[in-house]
């Protein structure tokens, strides 16, 4: 059982953005959701876990080892895919892997082969091998990351916004390599996408401006929503006097028509039906701060 | 619109950091180049033409901001891929473009003017001396700004943005400029460009070619004030006009042709071409395998050598296809193969040295180590931030891959290039010495040169690296890193003050040492110095090395402090087992390094020195005139000890007064280089000052006229390479030469060593001393004294050296494995003798009853035959001519180029020759210049000239020796060699002589001074041989024997009125007025063909009329010139075809007489005529010498 501990991580950037404020999680093997908006602090909490950056405050351990003064502890276990990358040109996807299979320590000759061309196979780049990747379209080079990600044996996955640019096909073979491998070890998966969470995940975070603002397991923290949320279609310019009398989370388009969610712990009667809520609905309610003032257990 | 665009793009630039910055470096330039640039005496600082002077030369710059200002206009739609938000809008081709080419244009101008500014702000500091500055006037900055600056950034930027059209890409522009630089600059090489330091005089024609040519329009600027005096250079304004203008205008539509050239080129709104598919190769039958995790080996040693070759292979791969690698390679072939072969098949005059594998490394050293630099910078912020500006750093970063390989992958990848370079220039070299016909390869001489060049900048590269991975900007990085590697690793640290040695931690071998691969003894001492300092730098770069691979930046904002603190829990024992020995290298080198500096020599700065100097003028000046005793007699034995670059010597001297009246004191000195051991004089104190190097002497009892006292005194003199040697006092491994009077006792105020430059003068607040010269007419000869001394000699070298000394060699011996040789002097002569001792070999002859023999290094016999006959050809002629050659003997010795000042020097019947200056030539072009013949003319003619008649100093008694030898020398040219190389080497003094004048106050030749050598040298030949001319070779030389008969010790000694009296002797009454506008004015010839027509007689003969122009000017020796009347003899040339000097060509040959300014001549000719000229071979002072010929039409 591998464990990653972090405790009052703090990072303020240069530029006064303070991009981690005392976040502290315990996080075991299997697949762990952070979700947050853009700009929330996912990926700076993600790059230092990766020893990537050296927090303020706090500290990061990771199966008892303290990366921030050790990094090299978990870089040998690390496999990493961060929001954003690139590659150097004109290199073939398969030496590119291979490049990195080193890199990670995969030094016999037929175990790295197998390997790289498994990862190629599964990512579906095997036919594209030997283009240089740097030709990639977005999904094909978000899938070398992927690859790149899980060569050899790693303990701790980090992967950032890993299924943008993936179109559903792929997105689901990526997810099911993903829960496979994440029995065993520990997998962090940021997103702003809730329903990659509460298709993965067995426990999650949401961070928004640099803090914590919820963390448990998707379906208790559904569960505990039951009853609070409403929901009505409404016209679009009674919008704004429904934000000014209720709490409303979240406000969508179907069909033309506005249709409302709104957090309350009594029927608001108004021609709101109550529904059944989902990962979706706390997700809004985390961030429009209707769960701040919540005891321990009991939501409504 | 395109208002509203041009201001944005100078929003754009001006808010990026590139500007400020670019600013900064200019105003820094201008300041610098004003404060430490070049100085003319009498030219105010802010003078228009200083401000010409260093705004062309910065423009040289302008190609720089142009690339960068450039790249980021044209560019940034594409690198940052706006390019489809750009072109979606409603923009136009030509407005966008404008808009943009302005924007570049105007930051460029902007950023440049940051010159102007460093230069007026410089003007208030203490820098410059304010006697120096006149009125600030903003409009001559602005009008070279205008004519000067803004072309050339046109040109520049023009050139820039095609570039960039084409390309694309950020570095291609980049290196395109680089490469525009290098050509530029090669080109100059190559043409023998006005603005390089020690350009050879280039013909006039060469000269109006490269003023319309040259882009940057500085060779215009040349010409246009190459003769300008110094009223003009304060007041005068580079005006448009002749070349300069055509020149500007010429570029100037250049550039707009390469404008348009880009703007046809540029691609806007084009569709982007859809790449064909690959067809993808129908899927083999591959089993699709399933990913299982496997295990990772990350301890063992298989992983380091693996994981540290596959990013080797990745570096090395980028660099090695990047095009600026290949382009900048290309670029170092282009110019190392230009030098070299240059430098092995001679420029186009001058014969080059034969290309001796010494020369090619020195060569190669000499360029290699600015131009590598460079590249390291620039490839170490490529690699350093290349995978963070191709977003892989993360990914990198992240793996468990150590940061040692990440590290030294890169440092050995950035080896590479340097490496690369070394091996195509030794190809280069090898292919050159092979095109020459030169097979002896030296093969450790040329390992020499990979250690040479290798090692220093190895340390840049641990130095780039290191200030690179501190900072996380690219461009930072990239300045930064320029900054401390030009300060640490160039001379450019040792001009900002940082001269002590240990500052100079990787500064190349020439940045310290100018000495070249010497045959005699390669780098001599100073290759100790060398590994030391060498040492001492690698182990700097070890450390630094160390340190960088615990501080490796990985990941995005890991501080600094961070990673240091880092080292002390990960640093394994052999890190810090490493560390400490780097350490202990490091200050051990130092300490060494410090104590054979400041401890074993006396370290002194350039400034402590000049202090030295004022304090010694201040303290001694009031004693330059009293009296002093002589030196009659001089006997000493000297122990040379060449391989400790060290001598002794012990000596007796016996002083005598030669004045009127009784001497009470005497002031006795010894150069710095020596020290006394011991020093006595007979009924005489002597009070030391230790600081200046001079003792007081008090006789007992003064010293009568003619009375004698006895000097007894040992010295040791000698050098070590940490502090440098003194060229006249190079005691040598092998090669040495000393001239070694210098290093002797002697008396009086020495004013050498005052400071000479007339601008520190002033800033240091010392008074100008007028040259002190006696006046010309001054009668007082009934006093003159020689002040001749006698000479005996023991002298003592290594027991397989030969010592040269100017003096009969009466024994020679071997005793404890040392050559002994006894030398005394056939007769008395001046205080001034000088040894050499080399492993020799030696050829003779006899002839004529004189023993000749040649002394050179083994290797070195290209020349000894030439050299013999060249001696025989000159005794012959000034036996001949000036009358009998006073010994028995005459030695010619080679001796090491760690001499230098000179490339002959003549003693009684002695002259030394620096190896590369004559022994070395390759004399292969027979038109060439044969440096030999010449060397040996001048040279041995002053045994009569010096030697014979021994003129005293004062004005115009240098042209009695110097003027006569070069007289010597181009009679025994044209004797020898054919009228076409008589010419060359006319016109080359003509050259110097129109072009070193108008810096001072210009001297008539029969008062020349010996601190205006153009006037005894360069006109003095041309004086010579116009008289010669005149009134014909035989009746000069028979003016110049009386010289000798009349005058040569132990006669009274002529002066240059003597000359002149002996030649009107010779000459007819009517010429002397011509004499004495040649010799005592300053008279110069404008003679120009200005038509020409030809019309065929029945007859079949060919009528010739010429119509000429001929004017002559007197000048005030202020440049101040004025027509005078003229009516002499020129002569006049049909010719039928360009080279007038071929006597095939040559089918009139007359002189006539000219009275006026415009005259006309017809003459029959037999054939058909194609050129006519005035004065064909240009035997007057002619200030165009280009219109002399004339093409009929």
């Amino acid at each position: 059982m591998n464990r990653l501990k972090i405790t009052g991580l703090t990072k303020t950037y240069s530029n006064g953005v303070k991009a981690l404020n005392r976040i502290s999680l315990n996080i075991g093997n299997g697949m762990f959701g952070l979700l947050g908006p853009n700009g929330a602090g996912k990926s700076s909490l993600m790059r230092t876990i990766a020893a990537l950056q050296e927090p303020d405050e706090g500290t990061v351990e990771f199966n008892g080892t303290d990366i921030v003064s050790n990094p090299q502890f978990i870089r040998k276990q690390l496999g990493y895919l961060p929001q954003e990358f690139g590659v150097y040109p004109r290199i073939s996807a398969s030496k590119l892997l291979d490049h990195f299979a080193i890199l990670k320590g995969i030094l016999d000759n037929k175990e790295r082969k197998h390997q790289v061309e498994a990862l190629l196979h599964q990512t579906n780049l095997f036919h594209a091998r030997k283009k240089s990747v740097s030709t990639f379209s977005g999904g094909m080079r978000q899938r070398f990351g992927i690859a790149q990600a899980l060569l050899g044996n790693p303990q701790i996955i980090i992967v950032d916004e890993p299924t943008a640019g993936l179109d559903p096909e792929e997105r689901n073979r990526f997810h099911n390599l993903l829960s496979e491998i994440g029995e065993n070890v520990i997998v962090i998966l940021s997103t702003h996408i809730v329903e990659d969470v509460r298709d993965l995940c067995s426990n999650m975070a949401v961070i928004g401006e640099g803090r914590l603002l919820l963390k448990g397991k998707p379906q208790e923290l559904v569960s505990e929503l039951k009853g609070c949320i409403w929901k009505k279609e409404i016209e679009k310019d009674t919008l704004e006097a429904h934000r000014n009398a209720y709490s409303v989370i979240s406000s969508r388009l179907y069909t033309g028509k506005t249709h409302i969610h709104v957090f309350n712990e009594q029927d608001p009667e108004q021609g709101f039906e109550m529904k059944t809520p989902d990962l979706e609905d706390v997700y809004f309610s985390v961030l429009g701060g209707h769960l701040s003032k919540r005891k321990e257990g009991a939501l409504c | 619109m395109l208002i509203k665009l041009i201001k944005f793009e100078w929003f754009f630039h001006s808010r990026k950091l590139l500007f400020p910055l670019a600013v900064i470096c200019f105003a820094f330039f201008g300041f610098m180049i004003t404060a430490g640039g070049m100085k003319l005496p009498k030219v105010n600082s802010n003078a228009p033409y200083m401000i010409s002077y260093a705004l062309s030369i910065a423009s040289m710059g302008a190609i720089f901001v142009a690339a960068l200002f450039g790249a980021n206009s044209i560019l940034r739609d594409w690198e940052h891929k706006m390019t489809e938000m750009v072109y979606a809008t409603p923009v136009k081709k030509l407005q966008f473009l404008t808009a943009r080419f302005t924007g570049t244009i105007l930051a460029s101008v902007l950023a440049f003017s940051g010159v102007a500014l460093g230069m007026i702000a410089v003007l208030f500091t203490p820098l410059v001396d304010q006697a120096q500055v006149g009125d600030i006037n903003l409009w001559h900055y602005l009008w070279n700004m205008l004519v000067i600056v803004l072309p050339n950034i046109l040109v520049c930027a023009s050139l820039i943005f095609l570039i960039g059209t084409i390309s694309r890409h950020r570095i291609s522009i980049y290196v395109g400029g680089f490469a525009i630089y290098v050509f530029y600059m090669a080109a100059g090489v190559f043409t023998g460009a006005p603005w390089l330091a020690n350009a050879s005089p280039a013909s006039a024609e060469a000269m109006s070619l490269a003023a319309i040519f040259d882009p940057l329009g500085i060779s215009a600027f040349y010409e246009q004030t190459d003769q300008w005096s110094n009223l003009q250079r304060n007041t005068q304004l580079i005006s448009l006009q002749g070349n300069f203008l055509i020149n500007r205008l010429f570029w100037v539509s250049i550039s707009f042709v390469l404008l348009l050239l880009s703007y046809k080129i540029f691609n806007f709104r084009t569709l982007k071409k859809v790449r064909k598919k690959e067809t993808v190769s129908a899927d083999e039958a591959v089993t699709v395998k399933t990913y299982q995790p496997v295990a990772v080996q990350l301890s063992d040693r298989l992983s380091d050598v693996k994981s540290f070759l596959s990013l080797l292979r990745i570096e090395v791969t980028t660099i090695l296809k990047s095009i600026p690698f290949l382009v900048t390679m290309s670029l170092w072939l282009f110019i190392i193969g230009m030098e070299t072969f240059s430098m092995a098949t001679g420029g186009t005059r001058m014969q080059g040295n034969y290309p001796l594998t010494g020369f090619m490394i020195s060569n190669i050293l000499e360029v290699f180590s600015a131009l590598a630099m460079i590249v390291i910078i620039f490839y170490s912020s490529e690699q350093i931030f290349r995978n963070k500006s191709v977003q892989i750093n993360e990914l990198i970063d992240s793996s468990p891959v150590s940061s040692l390989h990440l590290y030294s992958s890169k440092f050995l990848a950035l080896l590479l290039i340097p490496a690369t370079m070394i091996l195509l220039a030794v190809a280069i070299a090898v292919a050159a010495q092979i095109s020459v016909g030169y097979y002896h390869f030296e093969l450790l001489v040329y390992l020499k040169l990979v250690y040479y060049a290798g090692a220093p900048i190895l340390i840049v590269v641990a130095i780039a690296l290191f200030t690179q991975s501190l900072v996380s900007n690219k461009y930072v990085g990239m300045v930064l890193t320029g900054i401390i590697v030009f300060i640490l690793g160039s001379q450019f640290g040792r001009l900002m003050g940082l001269e002590h040695l240990l500052f100079n931690i990787a500064v190349p071998f020439y940045g310290i040492s100018k000495i070249g691969h010497s045959d005699f003894l390669g780098y001599g001492a100073y290759a100790t110095a060398f590994h030391w300092r060498m040492i001492y730098g690698l182990a700097f770069a070890a450390i630094l090395m160390l340190i960088n691979i615990h501080i490796w930046n990985r990941g995005t904002s890991v501080s600094l402090l961070h990673r240091l603190k880092l080292i002390k829990s990960q640093a394994g024992n052999s890190w810090k087992i490493l560390f400490g020995t780097a350490v202990m290298l490091f200050i051990g080198s130092g300490v060494y390094i410090f104590y054979q500096t400041n401890i074993n020599n006396d370290y002194i700065t350039r400034n402590e020195r000049l202090d030295w100097m004022q304090q010694y003028e201040e303290k001694y000046r009031a004693m330059i005139d009293a009296p002093q005793p002589s030196i009659a007699d001089v006997y000493s034995e000297i122990d040379l000890f060449p391989s400790e670059q060290r001598y002794e010597v012990r000596g007796k001297y016996l002083i005598v007064n030669n004045h009127k009246n009784p001497m009470d004191q005497a002031l006795l000195s010894l150069s710095k280089v020596s020290e006394f051991r011991n020093l006595e004089i007979n009924r005489a104190k002597i009070t030391e000052d230790r600081r200046f190097g001079h003792y007081q002497v008090d006789f007992d009892k003064p010293l009568m006229p003619g009375d004698t006292l006895e000097m007894n005194f040992s010295f040791h003199s000698g050098w070590s390479p940490f502090s440098g040697h003194v060229p006249f006092n190079s005691i040598v491994e092998n090669g040495s030469f000393m001239r070694i009077s210098h290093y002797f006792p002697y008396f009086g105020y020495n004013a050498e060593r005052e400071i000479s430059n007339p601008d520190i003068r002033s800033e240091r607040g010392l008074v100008e001393h007028e040259e002190e010269i006696k006046k010309l007419e001054t009668d007082d000869y009934a006093d003159y004294d020689y002040d001749f001394t006698n000479l005996e000699m023991k002298i003592s070298t290594a027991g397989d050296q030969t010592v040269i000394f100017p003096g009969q060699l009466l024994s020679t011996k071997q005793e404890n494995g040392r050559n002994h040789f006894h030398f005394k002097s056939y007769r008395p002569g001046p205080f001034r003798f000088a040894i050499a001792s080399a492993r020799y070999e030696v050829q003779n002859a006899d002839y004529k009853g004189v023993a000749i023999e040649i002394y050179h290094h083994s290797n070195h016999a290209f020349n000894v035959d030439h050299l013999m006959t060249s001696v025989k050809q000159t005794l012959d002629y000034c036996t001949e001519n000036y009358g009998p050659y006073q010994y028995d003997t005459f030695r010619y010795a080679e001796v090491s180029q760690f001499t230098e000042g000179f490339a002959a020097t003549a003693y009684p019947h002695t002259i030394y020759n620096i190896e590369d200056k004559g022994f070395l030539s390759n004399q292969r072009d027979e038109n060439g210049i044969d440096i030999i013949l010449q060397l040996v003319a001048h040279e041995f003619g002053h045994q009569w000239w010096a030697g014979q008649v021994d003129p005293e100093y004062r004005e115009g008694g240098i042209i009695l020796t110097e003027s006569l030898a070069q007289y010597t020398e181009i009679m025994l040219y044209e004797k020898h060699m054919n009228k076409r190389r008589v010419m060359d080497a006319l016109n080359v003094e003509l050259s110097l002589y129109l072009r070193g004048r108008g810096f001072e106050e210009e001297r008539p030749l029969y008062k020349a001074k010996p601190g205006q050598p153009t006037i005894p040298y360069s006109k003095g030949i041309k004086v010579m041989y116009a008289i010669q001319d005149l009134i014909g070779e035989k009746q000069l030389n028979k003016a110049l024997a009386s010289l000798v008969e009349n005058y040569a010790w132990p006669k009274l000694p002529p002066t240059s009125l003597d000359l002149l009296d002996a030649i009107y002797a010779v000459s007819p009454p009517e010429t002397h007025s011509l004499i004495d506008d040649w010799m005592k004015r300053i008279v110069i010839y404008d003679l120009k063909t200005t038509d020409a027509t030809v019309t065929e007689t029945s007859d079949g003969q060919y009528e010739v009329t010429i119509q000429f122009e001929t004017k002559r000017y007197e000048e005030d020796g202020n440049g101040v010139a004025k027509q005078i009347a003229l009516n002499e003899d020129f002569a006049v040339g049909v010719f039928s075809g360009y080279d007038v000097a071929s006597e095939k060509n040559t089918l009139y040959l007359e002189k006539h007489r000219f009275d006026s300014d415009n005259s006309e001549l017809t003459i029959t000719v037999n054939e058909k005529p194609e050129y006519v000229a005035i004065d064909p071979y240009i035997v007057m002072i002619d200030r165009n010498r280009t219109d002399n010929l004339m093409k009929i039409d």
